[in-house]
């Protein structure tokens, strides 16, 4: 993680910290801070602006309505965010039911997956893997796609895709626990 | 296997950590898995570790700055809400309020009604917090008192009697670990008037600090190293 994502990521906690008091000059600054990195990664996984938008407001009532669950002593508060927003969008794309030949950009990629991660972890872990289960597990993130939207978007069988995602994440686990 | 032995298993905690995180469940099954969270906290920690690891994909998503209304329909929908969400918005309002005041006098009769410990006990860690700014300002001490079980640990302001107490409200106690240097959060300085139970988690935190901090927003305004106490010499 460089100096800047790092300092980035102290000063959400802090005001995570704050927001659990109900400090609403805190939510403000929280806001200033993750707006735009929150709206990018909601233009990215549901390729709307106007969802985007509609998600991202009701990610952030959720986030100051459950501070109070969230456990510093377990990990950071930018993921835990991170998490909200991801799960706020998955119901409302799982409820639009996407069309999975929307998503122009989503391909079986047939390079190395290149990590220019900062935290060299994930990144070397991830190039641990065979490409397909790498593949799959990054863009079913991303853009936060179901096992059906994404085997039917490489036109691969429901069942080999499940199989490299499940078999990706465990090797994930053991190299990122090694 | 009981659903209970089933959801201590460490790979259905992991097969169920990682793909919640990954998003790949559906909506119910999520639903579940959160409901587990709360029943098994070894999955929780799973589910922080897969979060940590994953949220890291989006350090290459570009920013994107929000459209002005997504702040404005947030402030107004939890700072500003409007008649029109009406009477059954300012009812359920009232209702939390006795809710509350309910609750509270609830504590104040238990509080009361428990006998109070008339044995002294040694403070097991203690800080003297200085102003950073401002040398004139008197420091203040927080003990930090060992319970006979984990989870029964206390943590408590007191002020310096040439001193006038002042308004604590907002301002958030923090530790720095005296090995990574990593500051942790101990929550609001307020709670530790009148004693602050300490999880065990808590507890550890206090332990393994180097320093306490009090935070206002995100300016540091008192600060102390935590010292261990050692027993009491028994001189009788």
């Amino acid at each position: 993680m460089t100096d800047a994502s790092e300092g980035f990521e102290r000063q959400i906690d802090i005001c995570v910290a704050q927001i659990k008091l109900g400090h609403k000059p805190a939510f403000e600054t929280l806001y200033q801070l993750a707006g735009s990195k929150l709206y990018g990664l909601l233009v990215k996984m549901t390729q709307d602006r106007d969802l985007a938008a509609d998600v991202l407001q009701d990610s952030l009532v959720k986030i100051w309505q459950n501070a109070s669950q969230y456990r510093s002593d377990l990990g950071g508060a930018w993921p835990w965010i991170c998490q909200i927003t991801r799960n706020t969008a998955l119901d409302r794309l799982r409820q639009r039911a996407r069309q999975p030949f929307s998503l122009e950009d989503v391909s079986l990629p047939e390079e190395e997956f290149d990590p220019l991660f900062h935290e060299r972890d994930l990144g070397y872990c991830l190039n641990k893997l065979r490409q397909e289960p790498r593949a799959a597990i990054v863009q079913t993130y991303l853009y936060g796609l179901s096992h059906a939207e994404l085997a039917a978007k490489w036109k691969q069988p429901l069942g080999t895709l499940k199989s490299w995602i499940r078999r990706g994440l465990k090797e994930l686990e053991q190299c990122l626990k090694a | 296997m009981s659903e209970s032995l089933r959801y201590q298993n460490e790979h259905i905690q992991e097969h169920l950590a990682s793909h919640y995180v990954l998003g790949t469940q559906s909506q119910s099954v999520r639903r579940r898995t959160e409901t587990l969270m709360q029943r098994y906290p070894e999955l929780e920690a799973r589910v922080y570790a897969w979060q940590k690891h994953l949220s890291q994909l989006h350090q290459q998503t570009p920013e994107i700055p929000p459209p002005s209304r997504v702040w404005q329909t947030v402030e107004q929908q939890l700072f500003h809400p409007t008649s029109s969400s009406g009477s059954l918005g300012r009812w359920w309002q009232s209702l939390r309020m006795w809710q509350g005041l309910s609750a509270a006098l609830l504590v104040a009769i238990l509080v009361l009604s428990v006998p109070q410990e008339q044995t002294v006990r040694t403070a097991g860690y203690l800080a003297v917090m200085s102003n950073t700014q401002d040398t004139a300002i008197e420091p203040f001490v927080l003990t930090a008192y060992k319970g006979e079980k984990a989870g029964q640990s206390t943590l408590h302001l007191q002020w310096n009697r040439r001193q006038q107490a002042f308004d604590t409200k907002g301002l958030t106690l923090w530790a720095i670990h005296q090995q990574t240097g990593e500051r942790l959060e101990l929550g609001a300085l307020d709670d530790t008037q009148g004693g602050k139970r300490l999880s065990k988690e808590e507890w550890q935190v206090i332990k393994n600090s180097s320093e306490l901090l009090v935070l206002n927003g995100q300016q540091v305004v008192f600060r102390g190293p935590c010292l261990q106490l050692g027993q009491w010499a028994n001189n009788s």
